[in-house]
C-alpha cells in the first residue's frame, strides 16, 4: 500500500502560549512561572482469578498531582497567591486554572482551559539556593478534579 | 513566495515601529552617499528535520538581517531602544495566512572595518523566523 502524505505541519507552539491564573480567568496571569506541569492517573483495583490468565481493572478515581516552580519576584505575591509561601495544615486550597491560546501575542485566544479545583501545595522547596543565582520556589501540588474544556 | 512575504513585512514592520525608510538590498558600501534609514538582507534559510514522525521536513527557518543607520550616536541611541521595543512586541506574525515565530538576534553595532563613514552611527541584528 503507498504510503499516504501526513497533514502539514503546525509549527510553533511553546509554554509561551500559556496562561495560570489563580481562581478565575478574570485575575491578572501569574507572570513569575518557571515551570507548570501536571499528572492525572487512574487508580483502579484489580483482580485476578484461577484459570484466567487476564486481569481485571476496576476503575476507583482520577488523582492529579504535579509541579509548579516560581520565580523569586520583588515580592512573594505569587508564592502566597498560590498557596506556597508557608503550609499549614487545613490551608484553604485555591482553584488554579491553565488556559492554553492558539498563539502567543495578545492576538491568540484560549484553545484549551484546564481548571484545577481544590489546588493545594503539597511540598515546598525554596531558599536562596547559590551565590548568583536567581532563586525560584519549587512546590508539588495536588488536585481533587482537573476539567478541561 | 514565502521569503519575500517575510521580507516585505519585516520592511513593512521596520517603516512604522523605528519610523525610518527601509529597503530591500543592503546598500553600496564604497560609495559615499549612504542614505540614512534601514536596508533589508536575506542571510540564511535552514530547514529542520525530524520534528515528527510521518515525515522528514516540516519546519523552516529564515534568518534576514537588518541594517539601520542613523545621523549621530544620540540617534543610534535611540534607535537601539527603538528596536528592543519592536524584539519585544513583535513575536510572532501572520505571514501567507501561517502563523510565524519572530526571534531577534543581538542588536550589535554594525562593523565599520573599512571606515566607511556612513556606517559610523549603524546598528544591526539577525531577525529569525520560524514556520
Amino acid at each position: 500500500m503507498a504510503k499516504v502524505a501526513p497533514p502539514a505541519f503546525a509549527p510553533g507552539n511553546d509554554a509561551s502560549q500559556w496562561l495560570l491564573f489563580v481562581g478565575a480567568t478574570t485575575t491578572t496571569p501569574l507572570g513569575q512561572v518557571k515551570t507548570f506541569d501536571w499528572t492525572q492517573a487512574i487508580t483502579s483495583s484489580d483482580q485476578v482469578r484461577v484459570g484466567d490468565s487476564r486481569m481485571y481493572y476496576t476503575d476507583n478515581g482520577v488523582t492529579v498531582t504535579g509541579n509548579l516552580e516560581l520565580w523569586q519576584g520583588a515580592t512573594s505575591a505569587e508564592q502566597t497567591a498560590v498557596g506556597g509561601k508557608v503550609l499549614t495544615v487545613d490551608d484553604t486550597p485555591k482553584v488554579l486554572i491553565a488556559v492554553y491560546h492558539s498563539a502567543e501575542a495578545t492576538s491568540g485566544s484560549a484553545v484549551d482551559t484546564y481548571t484545577f479545583t481544590d489546588f493545594r501545595i503539597t511540598q515546598i522547596g525554596a531558599g536562596p539556593r547559590e551565590g548568583q543565582s536567581s532563586s525560584y520556589s519549587a512546590f508539588a501540588w495536588r488536585a481533587t478534579l482537573l476539567a478541561a474544556t | 513566495m514565502t521569503t519575500r512575504a517575510i521580507v516585505d513585512w519585516l520592511e513593512a514592520t521596520v517603516v512604522s515601529d523605528l519610523g525610518v525608510t527601509c529597503q530591500k538590498s543592503m546598500p553600496a558600501f564604497d560609495r559615499p552617499d549612504i542614505a540614512a534609514g534601514a536596508y533589508i538582507g536575506w542571510e540564511a534559510t535552514t530547514g529542520e528535520y525530524g520534528a515528527r514522525v510521518s515525515a522528514s521536513l516540516d519546519k523552516w527557518e529564515t534568518q534576514v538581517s537588518l541594517l539601520v543607520i542613523t545621523a549621530n550616536e544620540v540617534a543610534l541611541l535611540a534607535m537601539v531602544d527603538l528596536l528592543e521595543a519592536m524584539a519585544t512586541t513583535r513575536t510572532e506574525a501572520t505571514i501567507s495566512s501561517k502563523r510565524v515565530r519572530v526571534r531577534f538576534a543581538a542588536i550589535q553595532r554594525a562593523d565599520n572595518s573599512i571606515a566607511v563613514e556612513a556606517l559610523r552611527y549603524a546598528a544591526t541584528t539577525t531577525v529569525q523566523f520560524m514556520r
